[in-house]
């Protein structure tokens, strides 16, 4: 523990910070750029220009329009991802460690060197409105979206896909002026991890990602709404149930107890929630629970789907198993957590793109990256006695919950 | 990159164990694949495979389920199964030192108690999973569109049954449909990653299997293409869904690769045809086509999502842009860069042990022998466009069935 950790942590000229974790046994090499752009902070009366934004600037970079964009990073074999939530917007890619130097200014140009045409932006427009609408056929989707905007009070309850009278409104303009205040190398991230050789990566970086010039804008402080209760009406078989309740942060000393607890209660299937409600009563197919980060908040959400008769059951279950947390967990169960947690970590050091979306995250909300041996240790430095102390000082939940399903389904308390 | 090596035994009851060892890996993945769907059942049976995979989680005769899935839980497992028209796969990681329990749980797992309780607790269960893929317009549409082109063949029959299919199924039809199709000689352990081979077949040899015998090999009929149009509407969907299926080739065919890198040039998400003539200009909001090899035969299939009121429009641009290519073939740059993003997708899957379960016990149950990840990625590399012009020389499109799943207008007016 007493190694630094990563062995690659630099802050670049223009402000990116930029990590790498080498995997010397791959051949390959992941690669997350994470910004701090959503909707969050999107402008006022432009909201879903963070999702516009995340399209828009993979359509043509450099000398490149959009189709010879694509054509030269699958040219090259690369594989990508991305894309935009609330606090932040991704570019992800994944390729061969060979195709490094050819790979990275490709990349680089996406935020270095957007085109940001005319010419691609009602496209790009018309299919953020297509992927608005396409989630009123997910139900799943739009309760996560509704439990979101209940229980925030900031702009953090927008949704990801913005609105449709702001999408509709948005200008070329006005988004390229967006793009300027806030597609900028400050307050980025750029993680690395894979089959890379950390002492040519300074020279490649500064001559793409260094080369990086732009402004940025400040997330807002989340805030939370009191506990309520909410029902959204949806022609469907099933009600789909989401609940939230504050939880410690990722820089709070609890946070690892915290872990574990939630790993009793929902690590698997031995865990207390699939037991109980899936396994002893038949309520669900799916039900899980787990912590959701935003930049200063955690906080615990759990989810569910059911038929209507018996969604005030199921939601009477979740709630009181969250619940009886406070009271303990017992040394067998607290074991089986661990065991999980701790093999879990070991799983993902086997995987580059694992690797680098942990380092970019943890930057993000922790402002350094954690190494699985820290992580680790810190799991294994907690028992039985300490995990309880630290349950039985949480307050009661108080949830704000969400069902979405058709009218008059049963909502408890 | 370490030295791999490829082990491989049949016991004397025609169990298969093959394996591709890793001795740097930090992980065991272990499989048991059952050469088993929804395509073996009869008639009667509708949706056992499926309930079958879910009951074996609920215990043998001296484990309860909640034993079971604490035993997975304590070993550190991540773990999980799913039941296709052809097989019935479950499947694990864990650390190098739970791997032999590991496999001696899914071995007993494999001998259900079928306990009467436990299948109508879990009956429930699968209900709401009916229940929640009745929610999903997309999977409709694939559902719906499956069983119209595969023409009332068992193959389109539906994975999961109906909710009047698995309310039939009782204790009898399940144990019938066991000892038909869980013979010995019908599976196939799997195992990736840092394992002890002496230790595994020591235990497998040791290990009774009562259902030792030879399974039944019922004719798999092909079904019958049925080219054409069909559709439905249903109230609570908001979009139009489209299932696209064309014939392709099977598992065991010398053309499948070029069928897969064919339908990544059509119907890639981020740089296929279909991409750019529908996708691109936001007519819809997904636009993806693969091809899917199954045991004597195969499909090409897409599905498309767009606002209703654009069917029309997105459905002349697809037939538009499968004559085209029909017509003019694939260029020689699109087809390299196929080749080049499938490669790098091989060697990162190959990254972990349970990224390699799968295409191990399928690349010798397919073709007869494992394939390492560099030796597909040369296939995928050697692979001609020759090979996909002579495809597309078939004209597959031609023979293509469109299912529509569109909103009921009365009932959103």
């Amino acid at each position: 523990m007493t190694e630094s950790f990563p062995p690659f942590d630099v802050r670049l000229g223009n402000g990116l910070r930029v990590v790498a974790e080498p995997m010397p046994w791959l051949a390959t090499v992941s690669l997350v750029l994470l910004l701090p752009v959503g909707s969050a902070n999107d402008p006022e009366d432009g909201i879903g220009s963070a999702a516009i934004l995340s399209e828009w600037l993979q359509r043509g970079a450099g000398e490149r329009d959009a189709r010879g964009y694509a054509d030269a990073l699958d040219a090259l074999g690369v594989r990508r991802g991305g894309g935009v939530g609330r606090e932040t917007l991704s570019l992800s890619a994944a390729f061969l460690q060979r195709d490094t130097a050819a790979v990275l200014p490709l990349l680089a140009d996406a935020v270095r060197a957007p085109l940001l045409g005319d010419a691609s932006f009602e496209g790009v427009r018309a299919l953020a409105l297509q992927d608005l609408d396409a989630t009123l056929d997910s139900p799943a989707q739009r309760a996560g979206e509704a439990l979101v905007a209940a229980y925030f009070e900031s702009a953090h309850g927008r949704s990801a896909y913005g609105e449709r009278s702001h999408l509709e409104r948005l200008t070329p303009a006005a988004a390229r002026a967006d793009a300027a205040e806030r597609i900028g190398p400050a307050g980025a991230v750029l993680a690395i991890a894979g089959g890379i050789d950390v002492a040519a990566l300074p020279a490649l970086l500064e001559s793409t990602f260094g080369a990086w010039r732009g402004a940025s804008r400040d997330l807002p402080a989340p805030l939370v709404r009191a506990p309520h209760e909410r029902s959204v009406p949806a022609d469907s078989a099933q009600v789909q149930i989401g609940m939230a309740t504050p939880a410690v942060d990722l820089d709070h000393p609890g946070w690892y107890a915290q872990q574990l607890a939630l790993a009793v209660l929902d690590g698997n299937m031995g865990a207390r929630l699939f037991s109980e409600v899936r396994e002893k009563r038949g309520l669900v197919y799916s039900v899980s629970a787990g912590t959701r980060l935003v930049r200063g908040h955690a906080y615990l959400v759990a989810r569910a789907g059911t038929t209507p008769e018996r969604a005030a059951e199921t939601i009477a279950v979740v709630a009181a198993e969250i619940a009886r947390l406070r009271a303990g967990v017992e040394a067998d169960e607290l074991e089986r957590a661990a065991v999980q947690l701790r093999s879990s970590l070991v799983m993902s050091g086997e995987a580059s793109g694992a690797r680098a979306s942990r380092l970019a995250s943890d930057v993000m909300h922790l402002g350094r990256a954690r190494s699985l041996g820290e992580v680790d240790a810190a799991l294994a430095g907690l028992g039985l006695d300490d995990v309880n102390a630290f349950l039985a000082q949480t307050p009661e939940p108080r949830f704000t919950s969400v069902t979405l399903g058709p009218v008059g389904a049963a909502v408890a308390s | 990159m370490s030295e791999l090596r490829i082990d491989h035994a049949v016991l004397a009851d025609g169990l298969q164990v093959v394996g591709e060892h890793n001795p740097a890996a930090a992980s065991t993945a272990v499989g048991v694949v059952i050469e088993t769907g929804s395509r073996d059942e009869r008639p009667e049976e509708h949706g056992v495979s499926h309930f079958l995979e879910h009951l074996c989680f609920k215990g043998d005769e001296r484990r309860t389920g909640s034993d079971v899935s604490r035993a997975f839980d304590a070993l550190g497992a991540r773990y999980n199964a799913y039941t296709s028209e052809e097989r019935t796969v479950y499947y694990g990681a864990v650390l190098p030192e739970a791997g032999l329990a590991l496999l001696e749980l899914f071995d007993g797992m494999l001998r259900p108690a079928l306990r009467p309780e436990d299948i109508e607790l879990e009956r429930q269960v699968v209900l709401e999973e009916i229940a929640m893929y009745a929610d999903r317009p997309d999977a409709q549409a694939f559902e719906r569109g499956a069983r119209a082109y595969f023409d009332a063949n068992a193959f389109g029959r539906g994975v999961l049954g109906t909710e009047a299919s698995v309310r039939a199924l009782d204790a009898d039809r399940v144990r019938g449909y066991w000892d038909r199709r869980y013979r010995a000689d019908n599976q196939l352990v799997v195992l990736t990653g840092n394992y002890d081979w002496g230790a595994t077949l020591r235990f497998l040899e040791r290990a009774p299997r009562p259902a030792a015998g030879t399974v039944e090999r019922a004719q798999r009929l092909a079904p019958t293409a049925r080219p054409g149009r069909g559709g439905a509407r249903k109230a609570g969907v908001h979009r139009a869904h489209v299932a696209l299926f064309a014939p392709g080739v099977g598992r065991g065919d010398p053309r499948r690769m070029a069928a897969s890198l064919l339908a990544h040039t059509i119907g890639d998400d981020d740089n296929g045809a279909l991409f750019w003539a529908l996708v691109e200009p936001g007519i819809a909001d997904s636009a993806v086509l693969w091809h899917d090899p199954a045991d004597g035969f195969g499909s090409f299939q897409a599905y498309l999502g767009c606002d209703a009121a654009d069917l029309d429009s997105v459905l002349e641009r697809v037939d538009a842009e499968l004559e085209r290519v029909q017509r003019e073939g694939v260029t020689e740059g699109a087809w390299r860069q196929a080749q080049r993003t499938l490669a790098t997708g091989l060697t990162l899957r190959g990254e972990t042990p349970m990224g390699r379960l799968v295409s191990v016990a399928s690349s010798l149950l397919d073709r007869g022998r494992v394939q390492g990840v560099q030796e597909v990625v040369d296939e995928v590399l050697r692979t001609e466009r020759s090979a996909g012009e002579a495809l597309l020389a078939e004209r597959p499109f031609d023979a293509r069935y469109t299912f529509v799943l569109e909103p009921d207008a009365a009932a959103a007016a």
